[in-house]
């Protein structure tokens, strides 16, 4: 028997003093969090690529690089195990020396050659690299899609490593489940499966979770926000702070709208309303470019229409953008078929038409200097033309029969490009 | 020493009683009679149901402060889910809500590894801090600094077994062996955080724990069965979880000590 043995006022006193210390405490403790982080390491570069189409916008143009202009030659290649669905090139991604590509496996191989891990795991959509803020090495994530298992989306510690003192660890950071999005351009435009690849900006990750838009913490995996509606799934294109992506409109509405969420917060607004789908969309620093099933499009911060490249055939869509200081880069419908081309970002008049064809399964996202623009051509090699005429500069063909290249990835003074079974950097001769 | 000497002494006695079946030389026992002991007790001294409510309020301030920090944590997954099970800790725990997976500490700064480190401390050490005061009111006896160093050490092990052990998808059968096996051993070794806090060694204790719940196995697996599940349940509950599921907590120690002081 247990003597009875009742609160004394003093043990009341002390219980609430510790429970208020607790409160307290916690509440200090969470206040302090978000600047107690220190700076992120291996922050990507500027002439770094680290996410499908090159920077959080999605305006495939890499400024900073240097890319081979007169010629190509292989600097190096490393075998990839095959990709779940053949017609699956997804672009691979750069970031701090560390070239990232993805089949099946997530290939990380260093920027000079030479493998730097090779972790598990099958996926058809371009992974994207971020820095950790509690990490000493970049986050590396991507899109799984196991065989049986539903989507996820993985954060892998960015150089392969997997042990802590000594004991075996795993080399995964965070694991997030993600339902499949239905209706998806992504296979269009980034060389990927039907899911668009997720975005980095700063810390943030932001991607198609269970079927809406949310924003994940690139260190700790957790979700920073999701929206409360589903979405036709586009590449998210993110400037100063917002997300933009196209939506639906309203029941009864024939237009489409361009949405934007505040990047931490996920406060929602719309910005224009635009008819026809949209399937490509870049913000500027001055509005909107965009492409879609009525043409391409460039609009002003207010979703004011500034002009209107309308396709020849009705038909016809307009291919992924890449957009450059004054020029804007989309496969353009024409009498001959759709080819690469080039249009003034000031009055949509066209500067050039190349003669670059498409691969069949549809125009892939540009990538551009000022010197050259990349993209895979029908023939399942990567041309280069030039960023001034369009005139032809150079031809990568891969080696194997039935090789077919993806959308590139440019970065310092070299071109990395997937085929079906490969990852390749190729340079100046 | 001397005590650990005598405490054998003594086991080895009821031992003996039981392993020979001599039923009528055992106390009655059933796991209703220890849990309506267990309530009684724990209504005679509210203390220790303060004590582990704060400890539970340690471990949700600590789980709403890792839930906003860089370093991931796995988000416990309670009845919402679909899933039911017995979440019942040896040593007294209630699950929490965010954890580290060993895995993502690779790489992770030094000061952030510190920071994890020094969380799960002050959540551990408030546990076992509560733990110990409960067992010590219950079965009056005054713990010692040695007490609470050896309750830790055992407390710290567990959490190392729960953390570090693989888990694995298997057919039904296969697990409903593997549940059957593990409410046993749970059962067996109910009591011992009592003995450890009643100065036992950590051997003494295991051993001991093994051998008074001999010829009573059913009948602590009922206990374990239906503690644990009330703490799964009431862990469930999004943010208070670890608060209420500290109450079941302070149940198991009072019923734990209603066990030991009538088969001891």
């Amino acid at each position: 028997m247990v003597p009875d043995s009742s609160l004394s006022r003093r043990q009341l006193l002390a219980s609430g003093g510790a429970a208020g210390a607790l409160l307290g405490g916690g509440a200090l403790a969470r206040a302090a969090l978000p600047t107690a982080a220190e700076s992120a390491t291996d922050e990507p570069s500027k002439s770094d690529w680290p996410m499908a189409g090159g920077d959080p916008a999605g305006a495939g143009y890499a400024p900073d690089a240097e890319p081979p202009t007169e010629g190509v030659t292989l600097r190096w290649s490393e075998p990839m195990s095959l990709a779940p669905d053949p017609d699956s090139r997804p672009s691979p991604v750069v970031a701090n020396g560390v070239v990232y590509a993805v089949g099946g496996e997530l290939l990380a191989a260093s920027e000079t050659g030479g493998v730097v891990a090779r972790l598990p795991g099958r996926s058809d959509t371009a992974p994207v690299v971020a820095p950790g803020r509690a990490y000493r090495t970049q986050t590396a994530a991507a899109l799984l899609t196991p065989t049986f298992d539903p989507p996820r989306l993985v954060g892998f510690h960015g150089r392969g490593e997997q042990t802590v003192a000594g004991l075996a660890g795993d080399e995964r950071r965070w694991v997030r489940a993600v339902d499949p999005v239905a209706d998806s351009y992504g296979s269009v435009h980034y060389g990927g499966g039907p899911r668009p690849p997720p975005v980095a900006a700063g810390d943030a990750l932001v991607t198609f979770f269970r079927g809406t838009l949310a924003a994940i913490d690139a260190s700790s995996g957790a979700v920073l926000w999701r929206t409360g509606e589903s979405m036709t799934a586009t590449r998210p294109s993110i400037r100063d702070g917002t997300v933009y992506v196209p939506a639906d409109g309203r029941a009864g509405e024939e237009g489409r709208r361009i949405r934007a969420f505040d990047l931490e917060s996920g406060e929602r607004a719309t910005v224009a309303t635009v008819s026809g789908r949209l399937t490509s969309l870049v913000a500027t620093a001055d509005g909107f470019v965009a492409a879609g099933d009525r043409g391409l499009y460039a609009f002003d911060g207010d979703g004011e229409t500034r002009w209107h490249v309308e396709p020849e055939d009705d038909d016809a869509s307009v291919g992924p953008v890449a957009v450059g200081e004054d020029v804007v880069y989309a496969t353009l419908p024409g009498d001959d078929g759709p080819r690469l081309a080039a249009v003034d970002r000031s009055d949509g008049q066209r500067r050039w038409r190349s003669a670059v064809e498409p691969p069949s399964g549809g125009a892939a996202l540009p990538a551009a200097t000022d010197d050259v623009v990349c993209v895979p051509a029908s023939d399942g090699s990567l041309a280069a033309v030039d960023a001034a005429d369009g005139r032809l500069r150079w031809r990568f063909e891969p080696a194997g029969e039935d090789e077919r290249c993806s959308p590139a990835a440019l970065a310092d003074d070299a071109v990395y490009v997937l085929t079906n079974d490969r990852l390749y950097a190729l340079e100046q001769p | 020493m001397s005590q650990d000497t005598s405490d054998d002494e003594r086991l080895d006695g009821t031992s003996a009683d039981v392993s020979h079946g001599d039923a009528s030389r055992q106390p009655t026992v059933t796991a209703g009679s220890l849990l309506r002991e267990g309530f009684a007790d724990l209504r005679r001294n509210p203390g220790v149901a303060l004590a582990l409510v704060l400890a539970g309020l340690a471990v949700a301030v600590v789980d709403w402060v890792r839930v906003a920090d860089p370093v991931p944590a796995a988000e416990f997954v309670g009845v919402t889910d679909g899933r039911l099970l017995v979440a019942y800790g040896v040593m007294g725990h209630v699950p929490a809500g965010a954890t580290t997976p060993f895995a993502a500490l690779v790489s992770v700064r030094p000061t952030w590894l510190a920071w994890v480190a020094a969380l799960e401390l002050l959540r551990t050490g408030a546990f076992v801090l509560a733990c110990v005061y409960g067992f010590a009111s219950v079965l009056s006896v005054a713990p010692t600094p040695g007490v609470v160093a050896r309750y830790g050490g055992v407390f710290a092990a567990f959490s190392a077994l729960r953390w570090l052990a693989p888990s694995a998808d298997v057919p039904l059968p296969v697990g409903l062996v593997f549940l059957a096996v593990f409410l046993l051993v749970l059962a067996r070794l109910a009591t011992v955080p009592a003995l450890v806090v009643s100065g036992r060694s950590v051997p003494a204790a295991f051993t001991q724990s093994w051998t008074l719940a001999r010829g009573h196995t059913w009948t602590l697996v009922g206990v374990v069965l239906v503690l644990g599940l009330a703490l799964f349940l009431l862990a469930s509950v999004p943010l208070a979880g670890p608060v209420l599921a500290s109450l079941a907590v302070a149940l198991q120690v009072a019923t734990v000590a209603a066990f030991v002081r009538r088969v001891e």
